[in-house]
């Protein structure tokens, strides 16, 4: 039975607790034997991404130190485990750190490319009768080449609707401190993505982070518009949308 | 001349450009868009193009990693075709030796074929500030010359205009009937240029590549105004970047086809010319005169973490696909070089200072990487912009503070668990603001922190049965 | 060694770049040649000294139907006056080159530059007419750029792809910028 060590980003963690749910259910399906490490929180990908090498240096430590023994680490979020997988290394950490960064890696997956890929499952689903677009997350696309997995585990859902999205690649504006930093431009670029997502008649729009799918949550009801937003995780469980 | 708008007002300069809008669609995004469109079509022509596009990466990053010696090799060709060279240390020193040239030769205009690096020297209004007249003959370049503006993309200078806009433009500067066809408005361009072409003292070329192996000059045009600036006048000056070199002319040829598909969409641009040098005998041109331009690659060379920058063959495919560039265009960002190069490029060639904000006005969505021909990796280009930005600052800055606390808060699980636990009483009382995030309730809703966090429910789960 | 051109693969792709092939035979090419000269209101033209045009005796033909040849020997003397011989080629109906060979793979020509006046012959008509055998059809532009490198790959020189060309209004093409307007191919097979 595969021992999986679960990684909960921190905004997963507060913000959608679901996804972290559904992420349990849909492993234990798959016939994994799932633990949750209390002592993580975060991977350090904020301070990263806003140029603080020196503190995401600790974060990224206390992250290789957690998870040293740990068969698999797996996470609902493709920004995070790019940010353990290509990130880390462009750290500096010290030599030791350095080495069993090499060594984990190799371990730490995003869910749909652990179930589909390492796995070679495909749990059973719930019945999702609605109209579902998805959006492919830069960090997740690019970084992971991820796409055909949640792809697929979203077609094996009972009575779904997988709508075409217009321009599914393009980045929906959110990129961390950039909607901060940058906060009108970062909105624009998430008002074309909700164009699309209106134009495909989607009731719930999905991808592999919930770091996007807030960004366009927020821009949907900021503009009044029905449009839901959730991991694909919740989606396969067969989540009741409210 | 042209007006540049400061890199140091990035913010600013998007913001009005957010604000301003007054067209959609945005030319901007339509005109990017045929881009890629035609990009993509190219790429997949070829059945081995990731091959191929990792062969070059290749040749190129090694051609930079030798660049002194095939300078030395260049340096010995040139001389033997006659050429003269002149070294340029940085823009003002171009300039010096450009306007030296025309002025010790009584030459009072000089016609231009494309060249950022011109735009980069800021050539054209000190010309004109010493009575030299500089005419550009791209059709875009000419445009964004009558409008007295910078060009606003490396490879099509008028992207951000729509025909209409052209329309007007030679109705009240050119003194034509309106009209608003391509075809039209190109053909008048022509037949005012004409005249100059045959008559002119000079012209300038920017060279795409420097070929080792035989000293040729290369520059890569569509509209044959390179030829003519390169073919009829009898000063040649050829401007050229000091990393521009390739060694053969089999890599030339794969640079060029490679650049031709991803730049505009073509198997090979119209033209590929081949300057060697003056006329031997008798002939045009009379003297070919070459300024190779340090102005800061030199000094991105020496540091092997932005070395890598210099693969970049000006192709402009990372601004065709960035959401950034799409959005706001090539204006906002000041400076030379728009989009994603442009964001690493600017703080590079000038000073980081002058250009602090550059690396973050992206979402680093990665597309440019995806499309570069030469695989810079600019998202870790811009991510090491960050990290520089930050070292250079003072140590106590109010965002050094902000990531100190956020570090020392994620370190702990005790003061993590702590501080959401306040955030949620917080949240109560201020549901609406997504406090981390300043700016992000100007437009969007903020999420709920949830009642009950994942920790806790696993927790939970955990205690009342097996797991 | 020999390259079988696929020469509907040319055609196709010379039409893409706007460029018209003519494929014939060196017995008809006088013919061809002065139907295509009549088709396009060719009413002067500046010839090349390439080695095919001097054997096929281009010029002559051209004369034959009553076609002014803009000649280089002419302003070719003591008072070699380039300008001059510029605003003579603009106002040249059509330029005539052959060539070291055309690209298969995108129907691009590398031209022969004999001297440096004949550098214009290929840019200032708003015709340009290339001539050449069909042995000198290559698969790419790697074998064209090779072709030139067995021959010293000197001079300075330029690889001609259709007629000139621009898309800097909104990215629509238009054919017919600086360079010429028209090029038209003649293979002889």
């Amino acid at each position: 039975m595969p021992r999986v060590s679960l990684f909960i980003p921190c905004f997963v963690d507060q913000l959608f607790p679901e996804t972290g749910k559904a992420t349990v259910e849909l492993l234990r399906r798959a016939g994994c034997e799932v633990s949750y490490n209390p002592e993580q929180t975060c991977c350090g990908q904020p301070a990263f991404n806003s140029g603080f090498h020196h503190e995401t240096r600790q974060l990224a430590t206390k992250f290789l130190r957690l998870f040293a023994d740990s068969e698999f680490v797996v996470a609902p979020s493709a920004s995070c485990v790019a940010m353990v997988r290509t990130h880390f290394g462009d750290l500096g950490l010290e030599p030791q750190m350095q080495m069993e960064w090499e060594n984990q890696r190799n371990r730490v997956y995003e869910l749909s490319e652990f179930l589909v890929d390492v796995l070679g499952v495909l749990p059973e689903t719930g019945s999702f009768p609605y109209r579902v677009a998805y959006h492919s997350s830069c960090h997740g696309l690019r970084e992971l080449e991820i796409h055909a997995q949640p792809m697929r585990l979203l077609h094996s859902v009972r009575d779904i609707d997988i709508c075409e999205l217009q321009d599914r690649n393009a980045c929906c504006g959110f990129g961390g401190t950039f909607a901060s930093k940058f906060s009108s431009l970062s909105a624009a670029i998430g008002e074309d993505k909700l164009d699309a997502i209106s134009r495909s008649g989607a009731d719930v729009v999905t991808a592999t982070d919930d770091s996007c799918l807030m960004h366009i949550q927020g821009l949907a009801k900021r503009r009044g518009l029905p449009i839901r937003s959730m991991h694909y995780a919740r989606i396969l469980i067969g989540e009741k949308l409210a | 001349m042209n007006k540049h708008t400061s890199p140091r007002n990035l913010k600013q300069s998007i913001r009005s450009s957010l604000k301003n809008r007054s067209q959609k669609p945005l030319p901007s995004k339509v005109n990017t868009g045929r881009a890629v469109h035609a990009r993509d079509l190219r790429a997949s022509e070829w059945p081995d193009f990731d091959q191929r596009r990792s062969d070059i990466t290749q040749k190129r990053q090694a051609a930079i990693d030798y660049l002194d010696e095939l300078h030395a090799r260049l340096r010995s060709k040139w001389l033997e075709n006659g050429i003269v060279v002149h070294d340029a240390l940085d823009a003002a020193e171009a300039r010096e030796i450009i306007t030296g040239l025309l002025r010790d030769r009584g030459i009072i205009e000089v016609l231009k074929s494309k060249s950022m690096l011109s735009e980069e020297i800021e050539i054209n209004s000190h010309l004109e500030a010493t009575g030299i007249s500089p005419l550009e003959t791209d059709l875009g370049e000419y445009i964004v010359q009558l409008r007295n503006e910078a060009p606003s993309h490396i490879t099509m200078p008028a992207m951000h205009l729509f025909r209409q806009d052209v329309g007007k433009l030679f109705a009240e500067r050119l003194g034509v009937p309106y009209t608003e066809t391509p075809a039209e408005l190109t053909a008048h361009a022509r037949k005012v240029l004409r005249q100059r072409f045959l008559s002119a003292r000079a012209g300038m070329i920017g060279v795409n590549f420097a070929v080792a192996e035989t000293g040729h000059l290369a520059t890569v045009t569509n509209e044959g105004n390179g030829r003519m600036v390169s073919t009829l006048p009898p000063l040649v000056i050829a401007l050229m970047g000091w990393e521009r070199v390739t060694e053969t002319l089999q890599d030339l040829g794969e640079l060029w086809q490679i650049l031709a598909r991803s730049a505009t969409g073509q198997r090979a641009t119209s033209y590929l010319s081949l300057l060697q040098g003056p006329a031997k005998s008798s002939g045009r041109p009379n003297e070919v005169h070459l300024v190779v331009v340090d102005n800061g690659r030199k000094a991105i060379h020496r540091n092997h973490e932005t070395r890598e920058v210099l693969r970049c063959i000006r192709c402009g495919a990372c601004l065709n696909v960035c959401p950034v560039y799409q959005q706001v265009g090539g204006h906002p960002y000041g400076g030379t070089y728009p989009g994603p190069i442009g964001s690493v490029l600017t703080p590079l060639l000038n000073n980081p200072k002058e250009a602090p904000d550059h690396p973050f006005a992206s979402s680093l969505c990665g597309a440019c990487e995806e499309i570069c021909p030469v695989s810079i990796p600019l998202p870790r280009l811009l991510l090491m912009g960050r990290k520089q930005g930050v070292e250079s600052r003072p140590p106590l800055s109010p965002e050094r503070v902000v990531w100190s606390t956020f570090q020392s808060v994620m370190t702990g699980r005790k003061k993590y668990e702590a501080a959401t636990r306040l955030a949620r009483l917080v949240q109560k009382t201020l549901p609406e603001k997504l406090l981390p995030i300043p700016g992000w309730t100007d437009h969007r809703d903020a999420p709920q922190l949830a009642a009950k966090p994942f920790r806790d429910w696993f927790r939970e789960e955990h205690e009342e049965g097996e797991s | 060694m020999t390259y079988s051109p696929s020469l509907d693969r040319l055609k196709s792709v010379l039409q893409e770049v706007d460029t018209e092939l003519i494929v014939t035979t060196r017995q008809m090419f006088p013919e061809v040649f002065h139907s295509w000269l009549e088709q396009n209101g060719v009413l002067s033209v500046a010839v090349g000294s390439d080695a095919l045009l001097g054997e096929l005796d281009v010029k002559q033909m051209a004369q034959d139907q009553k076609v002014g040849i803009a000649d280089l020997s002419i302003h070719d003397s003591e008072l070699h006056d380039a300008d001059r011989w510029h605003q003579i080629l603009a106002g040249t109906d059509a330029g005539i080159t052959s060539a070291i060979g055309i690209a298969e793979e995108t129907g691009s020509v590398l031209l022969i530059p004999h001297s440096p006046d004949e550098r214009a012959i290929s840019l200032l008509p708003p015709i340009h007419l290339i001539v050449l055998e069909q042995s000198k059809v290559v698969p790419d532009i790697a074998t064209l750029i090779k072709r030139w490198q067995d021959v010293g790959a000197e001079g300075s020189n330029v690889f001609v792809t259709g007629p000139s060309r621009t898309a800097d209004i909104e990215k629509e093409l238009v054919l017919g910028v600086h360079g010429p307007m028209t090029v038209t191919v003649i293979l002889l097979g």
